[in-house]
């Protein structure tokens, strides 16, 4: 991707070169390299133990990498201690300082860095108007709300204009809704500011809501890294396409390959998809197709069709999945939205289930 | 009727005791102090103007200070590192800090005199090693005072400062260290207010206990370190003047309560001690 020089950037960019840390025996970061262009909202996505809150902390400098590299601009930063690094972080559970006002929460940062007084007054007014604070200045951090004192810390991060800002999981603590409404807030603050995020989550779909890149990690190393769009219709392997959305795999051998079209048999249900390049007649394959991708209808045009019977209807608000056995008695996942040819179908209905070429997903073929 | 009468049945023994142990005998020893051949003031007008008396309570006073300043300045680093430790490392190290407990205050302090004498282990291993010319005035002085009133008192310091430091979030140091504030900016802002509750605890507990020190001033101090308990203990015991005794005893209280109104002033402990940081 170019370079992104637009005057609204302030972000720095980010380098981690084959950065490694180990707890004792346990390697928490194995070697990872990551690149995090200006103006970016990257996600470190991951399960608990993956290496995603390490690897936070060391960009934070709280931690100090084996070996390895960190850079910003270009420069390294790894061994600089935090307070030399002007980045800003919030932490899964704020940190605010629980015996200064929010005023002086948020304007901490410019007090260490010996702003005047007037500076400090209006910048901490325009960082608490940015995050729809304002008006709340003399109140403790024990007077606000979860999503309130998850505003004054972002004011905090964000306040004497840092760079970067890291996040660790902190969404967390707020109820679902709250939730939804802080991503696409942050994400707007994000863009408006222009700076650098790194994120921190286990949760899929806030990485997929919010992020402009996703690295998915899993024990200490990166599985893949793209966009939210990369990472759903291309994952590079299975991990990434069971941990983002679900899928339904079939492991199989490819019998022909023809027009870019390959066909694969999946023991006995034969699957139409294009073709990646290097694959070969005779190969075992492993494809995926998002149940959101089945459709089931009885007159299609769709280059996969399989006949089978409803086993389960599971309701789930927006969409129906159903549990489609197939002839050949593998079990199907189909997602189907309300309102379409599958909004009310029982368990042992026959249907038929289709699939267009494009939605089938090589996994782990380049 | 009987669920709003519940929780004073709970707190009934507690007040009961107290009442018998506390407050009656405070009532008497009041009562005690205006009292003596007649009724009146007296007594008061005696430790007024006699020049011992002022000078004693000064001493009380500033021994007190001293002990409750020297166990803050050598607990607040110690009950810091406790208070980073692993649960298990902490736990073990804190049996440590309250170990002197399980031996009897007396004890300790003949334990003292057999080192801080004369020619005790000190001055003996000083004097052979050719560091010192003549034996060192260790007991008998306001050293050895301080040495076992400090040793006796230093754990309530330590475990009064470890339970509120135990609970400051280990992240509002890091977050201010990611603000741009060096380690002693982030201590001198964030942690060193955050900790005041358990100085204010710990320095109010060792201060009013030292205020009441007897046996540790008698056997280690010379007369200059003469505190109030002492002079109490021998107007009842030698001189048998009760009254007169209840009334130090009451001025005892009294300059003891205007210590912890000073504290009060300087440390916030009301507002503090109410709610948690």
């Amino acid at each position: 991707m170019a370079e992104h020089e637009t005057p609204g950037i302030r972000g720095a960019g980010l380098r981690l070169d084959a950065v490694r840390k180990a707890f004792g025996s346990v390697t928490a970061v194995d070697g990872v390299t990551l690149d995090v262009e200006r103006g970016i909202f990257l996600t470190l996505l991951g399960a608990s133990g993956s290496g995603k809150t390490t690897m936070l902390m060391l960009v934070a400098g709280f931690l100090m990498p084996d070996s390895g590299a960190i850079l910003v601009d270009g420069e390294p930063i790894t061994f600089r201690p935090p307070y030399k690094r002007n980045f800003g972080v919030v932490f899964q559970n704020y940190a605010l300082f629980p015996h200064m006002r929010v005023i002086d929460n948020v304007g901490f940062p410019l007090r260490m860095r010996g702003l005047p007084p007037e500076e400090i007054r209006h910048k901490v007014q325009t960082a608490l108007e940015l995050v729809k604070l304002a008006g709340h200045e003399a109140r403790f951090p024990r007077q606000l709300s979860g999503g309130q004192q998850q505003r004054v810390a972002l004011a905090r991060a964000i306040v004497a204009d840092q760079p970067v800002l890291l996040m660790d999981e902190p969404l967390s603590a707020l109820d679902k809704q709250l939730r939804e409404h802080m991503q696409l807030e942050l994400k707007n603050i994000q863009r408006r500011l222009g700076v650098t995020v790194v994120y921190v989550t286990h949760d899929q779909t806030e990485a997929l809501v919010m992020s402009d890149m996703i690295a998915v990690m899993r024990e200490g190393h990166i599985e893949q890294v793209g966009s939210p769009r990369d990472l759903y219709d291309r994952p590079a392997n299975r991990y990434v396409a069971e941990f983002i959305g679900e899928s339904n795999f079939l492991e199989g051998t490819v019998r022909e390959i023809a027009a870019g079209d390959c066909r694969v048999d999946c023991g006995g249900l034969l699957v139409v998809g294009v073709c990646p390049p290097g694959v070969k007649v005779g190969q075992s394959v492993s494809v995926a197709v998002r149940p959101e991708r089945l459709r089931l209808q009885s007159a299609m045009t769709l280059a996969n069709r399989v006949a089978g019977a409803i086993e389960e209807a599971i309701y789930v608000g927006d969409a129906i999945k159903y549990r489609v056995r197939v002839t050949n008695g593998t079990l199907l996942t189909v997602k189907a939205g309300r309102g379409g040819a599958g909004d009310d179908l029982k368990p042992g209905q026959p249907v038929t289930v289709g699939w267009a070429r494009e939605d089938v997903m090589f996994i782990g073929a380049t | 009727m009987r669920a709003a009468l519940r929780p004073w049945a709970a707190v009934a023994p507690a007040t009961l005791f107290l009442l018998v142990v506390f407050a009656i005998p405070i009532v008497m020893v009041l009562a005690l102090s205006f009292s003596g051949p007649q009724v009146g003031v007296q007594h008061y007008a005696r430790i007024v103007t006699t020049p011992v008396y002022s000078r004693v309570f000064a001493n009380t006073l500033q021994i007190a200070l001293g002990v409750t300043l020297v166990s803050l300045v050598l607990a607040y680093p110690l009950a810091y590192v406790l208070s980073i430790l692993g649960t298990r490392t902490s736990i073990v190290l804190l049996g440590l800090v309250i170990l002197p407990w399980f031996t009897s205050l007396l004890v300790r302090s003949f334990a003292w005199m057999v080192l801080l004498g004369q020619n005790g282990v000190i001055n003996r291993a000083l004097l052979s090693m050719g560091v010192i010319g003549r034996p060192l005035p260790l007991l008998y002085s306001a050293f050895g005072v301080y040495v076992g009133m400090v040793h006796i008192l230093l754990p309530y310091m330590v475990l009064a400062l470890y339970s509120v430091m135990r609970g400051i979030d280990r992240d509002l140091l890091r977050a201010a260290q990611s603000a741009g504030a060096p380690p002693w900016r982030a201590f001198l802002h964030v942690y060193l207010p955050l900790s005041l509750p358990g100085v204010a605890a710990g320095s109010l507990l060792v201060f009013v206990m030292a205020s009441g020190f007897y046996v540790t001033p008698a056997l280690l101090g010379g007369p200059r370190q003469t505190m109030i308990a002492q002079l109490i203990t021998s107007e009842i015991n030698e001189a048998v003047n009760w009254e007169f005794g209840a009334a130090l005893a009451t001025v005892l209280l009294l300059v003891t309560l205007a210590g912890l109104a000073v504290f009060n002033r300087f440390l916030g402990m009301d507002r503090f001690l109410g709610r948690r940081a």
